[in-house]
């Protein structure tokens, strides 16, 4: 489903077969008719390709070609004997008005006139014939503006010429459809205007088998169909759950500051404004906007409440889960506090692994993941298609606020279903081992950048690094990750002290990156068994409290240390030689506690 | 080539590939109906980059005349 525009026709051809013959006994049925004077064959698989992917089995009735008003004003013609739920009249204007649509110059003015209003007298006895017979939501395609109409450039001036008649037979076209009601119009020109006339139109296919389309344009189309269909069905999605950091700015705000994220008039800070600016639009059509991020809330809080170009402001979301738990769990969450299903939900992020981990998870939720350009993430949302509906009451465009105003924050058990088998799937690769000369200038990067998972936030100068890597007395760690998605490179850096009686880690970082996959359980693990080793005493670790480090708390608590004194915030742990320390996570494809050659 | 071409045919109509002789044509294969051909046609321009005139689209309505067609193309 999500490579929808990149399987060939073939391709769509074999899969929808495929799911149909597949689809479980209680799939929803859907039936559906058309009414053409084209060949519409072409369209039918990729429509039950995308009815199947949504658990949706469509049964269809083609009318007879060109047959469209004799089968709408017969009551016991093929077409209402089907009883169907949805019926598309996919009319061409040679149908409608030919003189209009094929020999516009000739017609005088008077001739104009006529044929107009004879095209909307077609149009209405058409919709007014089938709404008399038939329960069904109508679907009416609108009559295609021409690329190169009759008049060419004069043709744009005035009332008279040919973009003008067509553009009052399309009008003629949504009153009827307004005026019959459960009547809806498909504006053609917004698909053509996707991919172009000479992308939309097949001129060698509508002489050889009247087929006036190509593949691209009936991909287009049955999409299209989709999203009434889907908006008629009440399965149009409700909310959008948004991830902060490279989503809504550029940066990550824990590590940048505030004055530093990417989000303002220049680029690229204008490609997140205009996102930003896209999905406040999607919340005043009526969508529902919760936040799902990883970082401390006030850093994240704080560019909503305050940064002048934000679009988004706090009072826009009705949800935020702003935290370092799993977003699976948190999503779910989401749900539960709006009372919504999951499966009404859309989670973007510009991040693989969170994308995947949902995906795996939370299989209902449509997780989309950025890619690319920021420069194309506005219309990218634009044509996602997913929250289209076809009515808009003054309840959608307060429905954030309804949900603001009453959900609490409830405290909810968070999902760690399945977490660690999420985990072990994405092969992660670790090694933590001492440091050299070519992990030194990183490390030492490292831990003057670090400020969030950042246990003691000592900084020290690449020497001194180097100073404490030579001497005998400390210990300098790195760890390097690595997982089926990619290379991080060398993403954690500790230092052990062995000056004193006791071991103290001096140093434990981990870059914000690597969180969520217990590294700096394994991290810590190694270390205390490296202290272990090297002498027989008890190990400390401190808690340097800072601005940005409070996720790091309870950290040694959580891992088998005991609090051993608190003056000021700062507290110490300390973990007895005696003390047994909290098993390592098995969740690795391979842990390797030595230099293996040069590691970037 | 030919395996290719068959293969394509079989995912188009609802035949399996071992029913698709080297004698197959629009007379021999039920689902081989005109609808069909023209999404044969457009399967195999996308697969081997192609296109093919008007003349050759309605002319290559056997295996044969299909492969004939496409080596007069350059290809093998």
């Amino acid at each position: 489903m999500n490579n929808y525009f990149e399987l060939k026709f073939a391709e769509i051809s074999a899969e929808a077969k495929r799911l149909e013959a597949a689809a479980p006994p209680n799939t929803a049925p859907l039936k559906i008719a058309f009414l053409r004077n084209i060949t519409l064959d072409p369209l039918v698989p990729y429509l039950k390709y995308l009815c199947l992917n949504e658990n949706i089995l469509p049964s269809i009735y083609m009318s007879e070609y060109d047959s469209a008003m004799q089968d709408a004003l017969s009551p016991s013609s093929g077409l209402y004997s089907h009883k169907p739920d949805i019926i598309i009249a996919a009319l061409t204007l040679d149908l409608i008005s030919e003189p209009v649509a094929t020999s516009f110059a000739s017609l005088s003015p008077a001739e104009v006139v006529s044929e107009i209003s004879k095209a909307a007298g077609y149009i209405s006895s058409l919709i007014s014939a089938l709404r008399a017979n038939s329960p069904a939501t109508i679907i009416i395609h609108s009559m295609q503006t021409p690329a190169w109409p009759a008049f060419g450039i004069l043709d744009s001036q005035g009332s008279g010429f040919q973009t003008a008649a067509i553009s009052e037979i399309n009008n003629a076209i949504r009153s009827a459809a307004a005026q019959a009601g459960n009547c809806f119009v498909m504006n053609l020109d917004s698909l053509v205007a996707r991919i172009g006339s000479p992308g939309f139109n097949d001129n060698r296919m509508r002489h050889i088998a009247k087929i006036p389309y190509t593949r691209d344009a009936f991909r287009l189309i049955a999409f299209e169909h989709m999203k009434y269909i889907r908006a008629r069905l009440g399965k149009n999605k409700k909310c959008l759950v948004l991830d902060c950091d490279n989503t809504l700015w550029g940066g990550i705000i824990g590590e940048d500051g505030i004055e530093n994220i990417k989000l303002g008039p220049t680029f690229p800070g204008s490609c997140y404004r205009e996102f930003q600016k896209a999905i406040l639009n999607l919340h005043r059509r009526g969508v529902i906007l919760a936040l799902c991020s990883k970082n401390n809330e006030l850093d994240a809080t704080a560019v909503f409440n305050t940064h002048p170009d934000s679009v988004l402001r706090m009072e826009h979301f009705s949800s935020i889960r702003i935290n370092w738990n799993d977003k699976p769990g948190n999503i779910r969450q989401i749900a539960d506090e709006l009372n919504i299903g999951i499966d009404s939900m859309v989670f973007i992020d510009d991040s693989e692994m969170e994308i995947s981990m949902v995906r795996e998870m939370l299989p209902e939720v449509c997780a989309i993941r950025l890619e690319g350009d920021a420069s194309g993430y506005s219309s990218m949302l634009d044509s996602l298609g997913l929250f289209d509906s076809l009515s808009l009451s003054e309840e959608d465009k307060k429905r954030g606020e309804m949900y603001r105003a009453e959900a609490g924050r409830k405290q909810l058990l968070s999902s760690a279903m399945d977490l660690n088998t999420y985990l072990a799937s994405l092969e992660m690769e670790i090694t933590i081992a001492p440091s050299d000369s070519f992990s030194i200038p990183r490390i030492a990067q490292l831990i003057l950048k670090t400020n969030q998972f950042n246990l003691t936030t000592k900084r020290y100068s690449e020497s001194e690094v180097e100073a404490f890597s030579n001497s005998g007395d400390y210990e300098v760690l790195y760890l390097h990750y690595k997982d089926k998605f990619g290379d991080m490179g060398i993403v954690g850096a500790a230092i052990l002290d062995f000056t004193g009686p006791e071991s103290v880690i001096d140093t434990f970082l981990l870059s914000c990156r690597a969180l969520g996959r217990k590294a700096e359980d394994i991290f810590l693990s190694r270390c205390v068994e490296i202290c272990k080793a090297k002498k027989n005493a008890a190990i400390i670790g401190a808690y340097i409290p800072t601005e940005k480090n409070a996720q790091t708390e309870s950290f040694y608590k959580n891992r088998g240390f005991t609090l051993k004194s608190e003056t000021a915030g700062e507290k110490t742990f300390i973990l007895e030689a005696s003390d047994a320390p909290a098993p390592a996570p098995d969740c690795y494809k391979s842990v390797i506690t030595q230099n293996t050659g040069r590691i970037q | 080539m030919k395996d290719k071409i068959k293969h394509i045919m079989s995912g188009l109509f609802e035949t399996p590939v071992e029913e698709i002789g080297d004698d197959a044509s629009t007379d021999t294969l039920k689902d081989w109906n005109s609808l069909n051909h023209l999404n044969l046609v457009l399967a195999l321009e996308d697969e081997f980059g192609i296109t093919f005139d008007d003349n050759e689209v309605l002319e290559m309505v056997t295996l044969e005349l299909i492969v004939l067609t496409l080596k007069e193309k350059g290809l093998s």
